[in-house]
């Protein structure tokens, strides 16, 4: 194949990495869910250095910056993978033998599986270009030296540089390479190298557990890392890295079979086409749209695209709980709240309006904004310190940490937190507006209205029912509209229409252009229900149109009472409605409990 | 290959052809530079001390503490620092950024040269061309010495949750820190309560919660994990007291809640139930005492520098209608006899409740005449609470002094070294958010100087360190224990302790008397 067809073949290869990385993925939203900020500080780098992996995985922070922005973050990607795919091919190839056009490019097959996952950290990127690069520089080096009594010179060098940059996993997959190519890539075989090599893999992260570094026999043996994510480990990982020993082993099967080493170029297009549509299947059937879709509605409500969320989430109903929670604030957000708070999935139930009531690492920060909006500012920096303890290197977190001090009039705790975001390299503009914003005591508007419901008289914080503290806050500022129609879903969507009956008079200050239709809903099954058991019904007006459809919808349901599954489909129609989140979704009704992994 | 090598000989003699000449520019511009340090004999005087961070003007020092470096934080492009000492001799910092990054060697011979004498400290600051001199402050250098190191758990600020967090150990005569037991080599759990027995760091534990749960004792003869927990104690061991002869452990076994506050800074953690227990190392024997597991609430134990008494704070009994702020803890002490693991008398020695204020964190002088403790509105886990102040009982006379220096943000968790002229104590007083390791000097004549934090070689350090200083406490040395010997304790099954036999359970009314009755749980 002559160079500038192979050169437009690997640029195709680039390009179509980008483009999936770019439109696919989006690293803008790799960035948002994975929140690691490179910290530009010594306390920070001497932590790192302390570990094998560690600076790694300090370039690979610094690398992963550039996912902030979307084509960086793709180009990124794209070199790293393109790096590996080259360093392979020069390990696989020698002067008389090319490498293998699929097994040069295995591991980025290995890749494309897990890629499309959006806790998937550079670093391991950028681990196995240093691990493939060492691999060479072994190879290389071996074969500049001839005699017997050398060969054991780059093993006894390279391993236990190897085994700092690599960390203890990767460092015996490592092993395991360098005695194949011993094995497999060799002229001959050279007895002492291999021993030498397989004592080395016990012996330096024996060594390293004992006398270097604090770290258990164990890890040095399986880590995996990266210490600052918590990216599980998983067979398709072990694959990718599994992959270059592998590709050793074929590349030395091809040779021996004796086909594909010199074949013509209909052979390598052919090759180049399997590599592309392998890559493409795996990609597409490995990549988690739910997991996407999440993301990108959790960056949207992180930027306050309410309207946009609304729209994404009509289109694309979900039952994800994160989503569920996001929605409810769209809707607060786009005045819709009262009105069509069941126009969408609602099973989680109040604990889609609130999420600190079954942790998960995910609901840290939305619930952090949702207390500071709310003006519960001590339940928002409550919670934004639960999340950096999770995330301490999260410049979100850190931001919301920043501004609830400064709503909450703490400017000394608030320029700590300037400090801390001022050290990430691409928030220095950031910190410096709210630093300005400190000196000349300037807040925004947002920054004021959040100021203005922060309560005064003390109560005890109930995490676990969350209305009495939306009570407290009402009745501190009645005019926390936030507050009322969060308190009043909350009562709904927990079945309480008593509750509900009681402090539904506390919205009319808020001079709605019509009674709410959720809430219209509400009370004509809460004075029906009264009405059966004899007791006083209040009257209340209701419109005609819901009055009309609750006797349809009643009819019906009591009708099929007895038949709740035949019930639940004739009243499909009314899905929309609360009489039928009551009967046929709310966790209440259905006894459904949560359970969070 | 043989031209290869000339042209590479012929570069090469160049190149050393070169170096003279650029010597000769790299002097000058160096030359040049130093002039730039030079504060004129006219410069202007201030009559006002330069703003640094951190704060070390007119504060004590122990003569072999690290170098206190701190960045004056007034504009200007130049900075000279002169630390002057009786006879003259002098340190000279000059920075352009205002950092005064001391010498450590020329700081230790400055120190121990001034021993009992004060360090005078000029500040001069260039800007535009115009140096000034600010007002010289003094830095006393204390004649006695304090314990070389200091141990401390980093962990960040969240309440329910954690993740990563460590037990570490600072050399305090330098800037060397190690860690002794981090949680990414035990599954990520929960540590804490770290303790020596007489500043010694051959006797030291932790506690641990979690998926590896158990207290690590670690002795010069051996390291292992042990379960304090029995069928009559209420919980596992928590805060904990190693007595100063190394074969006992004091601890308080707690059931704790915590809640939040709607408006008010603080949260509250407390005890629904608390007692004390006494756990021995060779017997592998947790014992107690009617005396000390009663219906109140007993916890944070301490031993006498002798031994021979055990101190500790009490509360009256929990019940769901008690106020959170009207818990007021008081100080007793009971007579322990280590030899026959026995308790003796009881007796009151301070009423902070009389005054409708708590006490927590009783620590005794080493010479026995003192307690420190931390005063409080309410409670015992006073480093939540904002008005935590340091506070001295003497025991000889009764009277209670404040700690002159406290600050309106937080102060607790103090330790006295064991010469008894040091405190350590953790402070949130520089952002009223982390906690920080103050020293303050505590004279023959019982007077108190003004504390400084623990120094850094970054003086802007705890300016972005979001870790607090967690139970700071001082010791002779680092900790001895090999650290696999460490994690295999760690990894291990735990030594279950036995509960003392003799220990006349029936008469028992407090939690554990409970945990057997089952009522609580």
């Amino acid at each position: 194949m002559k160079p500038h067809v192979r050169f437009l073949i690997n640029s195709f290869f680039i390009i179509l990495f980008i483009v999936l990385v770019y439109w696919f993925v989006n690293p803008l939203f790799v960035y948002h869910f994975q929140q690691i900020g490179f910290f530009n500080d010594s306390y920070f780098l001497k932590s790192m250095l302390s570990l094998p992996g560690g600076l790694i995985e300090y370039s690979s922070v610094f690398l992963f910056q550039f996912t902030k922005y979307r084509f960086a973050g793709a180009l990124l990607y794209a070199i790293l993978s393109f790096l590996v795919v080259l360093f392979v091919k020069i390990l696989l190839s020698s002067a008389k033998i090319k490498a293998n056009i699929v097994v040069m490019y295995l591991p980025v097959l290995a890749l494309s599986v897990l890629i499309g996952n959006y806790s998937f950290p550079v670093y391991y990127l950028l681990l196995a270009v240093v691990m493939v690069f060492l691999l060479v520089v072994y190879k290389a080096f071996s074969k500049l030296l001839k005699h017997y009594y050398e060969q054991f010179i780059p093993a006894i060098i390279i391993m236990p540089f190897a085994f700092y940059l690599l960390g203890g996993g990767v460092f015996l997959l490592f092993s395991v390479s360098l005695m194949f190519i011993e094995i497999f890539s060799s002229q001959r075989i050279k007895p002492i190298s291999l021993f030498l090599i397989a004592l080395l893999s016990v012996v330096v992260p024996l060594v390293s557990a004992h006398y270097v570094f604090f770290i258990t026999v164990n890890d040095a043996f399986t880590y995996f890392g990266p210490s600052l994510s918590s990216y599980p480990f998983s067979f398709e990982l072990l694959s990718f890295f599994a992959a270059v020993p592998l590709a050793i082993l074929l590349q030395w099967i091809a040779i021996k079979i004796g086909r594909f080493i010199r074949i013509k170029p209909f052979y390598s297009y052919l090759q180049y086409s399997i590599v592309a549509i392998v890559f493409v299947l795996l990609f597409v059937s490995n990549f988690d749209q739910n997991q996407r879709f999440k993301t990108e509605i959790d960056y949207l409500a992180h930027n306050g695209k309410w309207e946009e969320i609304i729209e994404k989430v009509e289109a694309n109903p979900s039952n994800e709980r994160l989503v569920n929670f996001h929605t409810n604030m769209a809707l607060y957000y786009t005045g819709e709240m009262p009105e069509k708070l069941f126009h969408f999935p609602q099973q989680w139930g109040a604990d889609g309006l609130f999420l600190v009531r079954h942790f998960m690492n995910e609901i840290l920060i939305p619930s952090t904004r949702l207390y500071y909006d709310l003006g519960h500012i001590n339940e928002a920096i409550h919670w934004a310190n639960e999340a950096i303890s999770q995330r301490e290197h999260s410049p979100q977190i850190i931001e919301q940490l920043i501004v609830a001090h400064i709503v909450d009039g703490n400017y000394a705790a608030a320029k700590h937190y300037l400090n801390l975001l001022s050290k990430f390299i691409f928030n220095k503009s950031k910190a410096a507006e709210y630093q300005k914003m400190i000196d000349e005591n300037s807040l925004s508007q947002s920054m004021l209205d959040v100021q203005k419901m922060i309560p005064v008289e003390n109560f005890v914080v109930s995490r676990m029912s969350p209305n009495s503290d939306l009570y407290y806050l009402l009745v501190d500022h009645p005019n926390n509209r936030m507050a009322y129609e969060y308190l009043m879903s909350y009562y709904l969507l927990n079945n309480d229409l008593d509750s509900f009956a009681r402090y539904f008079p506390l919205g009319f200050r808020f001079n709605y252009k019509h009674f709410p239709k959720v809430y219209q809903q509400a009370l004509t099954y809460y004075m029906y229900q009264l009405n059966i058991e004899g007791k006083q019904v209040p009257n209340i007006k209701i419109d005609n149109e819901v009055l009309a459809e609750f006797s349809d919808y009643i009819t019906t349901y009591s009708e099929f009472e007895q038949s709740l599954p035949h019930a639940k489909d004739l009243l499909k129609k009314y899905k929309d409605t609360y009489w039928y989140y009551l009967h046929f979704e709310s966790p209440v009704t259905l006894n459904r409990k949560i359970v969070v992994e | 290959m043989k031209r290869t090598l000339n042209n590479i000989k012929l570069r090469f003699v160049q190149k050393i052809k070169f170096f003279p000449r650029f010597f000769i520019l790299l002097f000058a511009v160096l030359g040049m530079s130093c002039n730039r340090f030079d504060v004129p004999d006219n410069a202007d005087q201030l009559n006002v001390l330069p703003q640094i961070f951190p704060d070390y003007t007119n504060v004590a020092l122990p003569y072999n503490i690290a170098p206190p470096n701190f960045k004056v934080e007034e504009n200007g492009n130049a900075y000279v620092i002169s630390i002057i000492g009786k006879n003259g001799e002098s340190l000279v910092c000059k920075s352009k950024n205002g950092v005064a990054d001391i010498p450590i060697k020329k700081w230790k011979k400055i120190t121990d040269e001034n021993k009992g004498e004060e360090l005078k400290v000029n500040v001069a600051v260039e800007k535009d061309g115009i140096w000034q001199k600010y007002q010289s402050f003094e830095i006393f250098v204390a004649p006695h010495p304090i314990n070389s190191h200091l141990s401390y758990r980093l962990i960040n600020v969240g309440y329910i949750l954690w993740k990563k967090m460590g037990l570490y150990q600072r050399d305090i005569t330098s800037f060397v820190e190690r860690p002794i037991m981090l949680n990414r080599n035990s599954d990520g759990n929960c540590m804490n309560c770290h303790s020596y027995s007489d500043y010694n760091p051959g006797f030291f534990s932790f506690h641990m919660r979690g998926k590896h749960s158990g207290t690590i004792i670690s002795t010069p003869d051996s390291v292992f994990k042990v379960e304090t927990k029995t069928p009559y104690t209420l919980a596992s061991g928590a805060y904990t007291a190693w007595h100063p002869q190394g074969k006992h452990v004091a601890f308080s076994v707690d059931v704790v809640r915590q809640f939040f506050h709607g408006v008010v800074k603080d949260n509250e953690v407390y005890d629904q139930a608390s007692d004390l227990i006494v756990y021995d190392i060779e017997k592998n024997l947790v014992t107690t005492h009617p005396l000390v597991s009663t219906k109140l609430r007993e916890v944070l134990p301490n031993w006498s520098p002798d031994g021979k008494h055990l101190y500790f704070a009490v509360a009256p009994s929990y019940y769901d209608s008690l106020n959170y702020d009207e818990v007021y803890y008081d100080l007793m002490r009971i007579e322990f006899d280590a030899a026959s693991n026995t308790f003796g008398k009881l007796d009151t020695v301070y009423q902070a409740s009389k005054n409708k204020r708590t006490l927590s964190f009783p620590k005794i002088s080493p010479d026995g005449k003192h307690i420190l403790f931390t005063d409080a509105s309410h409670g015992y886990f006073t480093i939540y609470n904002q008005t935590s102040d340091l506070h001295l009982l003497n025991l000889a006379t009764g009277a209670v002094e404040a700690y002159p220096f406290n600050s309106p943000a937080v102060e607790s968790y103090h330790e006295w070294s064991s010469n008894g002229r040091w405190v350590v104590f953790s402070s949130k007083r520089i952002d009223g958010l982390t906690t920080r390791p103050f020293i303050s000097y505590y004279d023959e004549n019982g007077k108190w100087y003004k504390p400084f934090v623990l120094p850094q070689k970054d003086p802007l350090f705890y300016r972005s360190f979001n870790l607090n200083y967690n139970i700071p406490h001082l010791s002779d040395g680092t900790v001895t224990v090999n650290r696999q010997q460490l994690l295999k304790a760690v990894w291990g099954e735990a030594k279950q302790a036995q509960f003392d036999s003799t220990v006349d359970v029936d008469a028992l009314s407090g939690a554990s008397k409970i945990e057997k009755g089952t009522s609580l749980h």
